[in-house]
């Protein structure tokens, strides 16, 4: 879970971030804030799986999910 | 065991074991484990992951000793240790992955053949406690100190028997040809660990061929699969031949470079029938190492990218069979490095 530990490393010093994980992936993310000392920070859940969606469909899930990681990066 | 604790199921309950039970890891074991490394207790090996607990000599000792190693194999898990944390090898990903892969340990050297890590018949389990012990004392280290815990941070879909441990020496006394590590450049009498993250294995028994054009194709056929992530990105493979059928090819006159060479070159599979199946996708095959073309169902795809990414040994007892160990999805290259006992 690169991507959660990265967050962490940049809300450190005070970047805002986020991590996109699909719901698989859910509870290794609960797992990973916790370890780091951020239980509950906020994260984006995409639908499990996305490894199948040809690239137009991956377009369109994408973009149903730009405003919530958008509002935490701005957060 | 004294009236109040029962320190095996103590062990367990506390999710610290692997599910089997632990040798407990008294101060005095601790000691006694301490005098198989020159190093200090207190040296940092690193952190290892996902969780970042760090790695001392003294707490790779102590998952060393509850693993079951007796205190000469500690200089191995902790060459193991160091290694598995280099970046190419990438067990963070390994972690947390729906995959299944574990760190197989290929030990060569004269100090492998003293500690009794064995090669021969049955090398890969159960039954040899160098590599029981060694092999389980990194798969506690990844679950103790890493987290690496299925369900929680470990998202792996089945987990499989070689993640219980997964170490092997090579056999070199029916061994036609150099060690992997030798044809890796180190000497034949430096003590050399190589890591690759590899499935369980598959066979390719064959008790027909008596040449290596009929022989190597049966194993070019078992280091293909529609579901193998070796078809479908760039992917590391071990092939453990038996001394048999190595030596159907040495006798024929084949090098070990010949038949790393032979395989690389024939296993896979042509575009079109990829298709049908399996984990084929035109976007992964675009991300090849190398140069196919998706939209061509004649085009071959190898199941090796990149020579490197085969480990060929030979290991196990007599008899018509070769291992294959496919590799994983996620960009882990195998490390190879020699230690000091």
């Amino acid at each position: 879970m690169c991507s959660v530990h990265d967050t962490v490393e940049f809300e450190k010093r005070g970047i805002p971030s986020t991590t996109i994980v699909t719901a698989a992936f859910r509870k290794a993310a609960d797992f990973q804030f916790r370890g780091k000392g951020m239980e509950g920070h906020p994260y984006v859940v995409l639908p499990h799986p996305v490894s199948n969606l040809q690239p137009a469909d991956m377009r369109e899930l994408t973009m149903q999910f730009v405003d919530e990681v958008a509002g935490y990066l701005k957060s | 065991m004294n009236e109040q604790v029962d320190e095996f199921e103590f062990f367990l309950e506390k999710d610290w074991s692997d599910g089997l039970p632990v040798v407990t890891p008294t101060e005095e074991r601790i000691a006694r484990m301490l005098t198989g490394t020159k190093r200090p207790p207190d040296e940092v090996i690193g952190p290892i992951p996902p969780a970042m607990e760090i790695a001392t000599v003294e707490s790779v000792a102590v998952h060393a000793l509850m693993a079951g190693c007796k205190p000469g194999y500690l200089p191995v898990v902790i060459a193991a240790t160091e290694m598995m944390l280099r970046d190419e090898f990438n067990v963070n990903g390994v972690q947390g992955t729906m995959h299944g892969v574990a760190p197989m340990m290929i030990v060569n050297g004269p100090y492998a053949e003293e500690i009794g890590i064995h090669g021969g018949n049955g090398c890969m389990g159960p039954g040899f406690r160098a590599n029981a012990a060694i092999g389980r004392a990194i798969r506690l280290i990844l679950m103790n100190l890493g987290a690496g815990i299925p369900g929680v941070s470990s998202m792996t879909i089945f987990g499989m028997p070689s993640r219980y441990t997964y170490c092997l020496a090579e056999n070199m006394e029916d061994h036609p040809w150099d060690s992997l590590a030798v044809s890796k450049g180190y000497r034949p009498d430096e003590n050399v660990i190589t890591m690759a993250m590899v499935e369980s294995p598959r066979f390719c028994f064959d008790d027909v061929s008596d040449e290596p054009d009929r022989l190597l194709n049966g194993v070019a056929d078992t280091m293909v699969a529609m579901g193998s992530w070796n078809m479908h990105t760039r992917s590391d493979m071990v092939v453990a031949m038996g001394p048999q059928h190595a030596a159907i090819c040495a006798n024929a006159g084949m090098s070990r470079a010949d038949v790393h060479s032979r395989l690389c070159e024939i296993a896979g599979r042509k575009v079109g029938d990829l298709k049908n199946g399996g984990n084929w996708r035109r976007e992964r095959a675009l991300a090849f190492p190398i140069d196919v073309d998706p939209d061509d169902d004649d085009s071959f795809i190898p199941a090796i990218k990149d020579p490197q990414d085969l480990q060929l040994i030979v290991a196990g007892g007599w008899g018509p069979c070769t291992a294959v160990c496919h590799g994983w999805s996620g960009g882990s290259r195998a490390v190879h490095g020699s230690y000091q006992v």
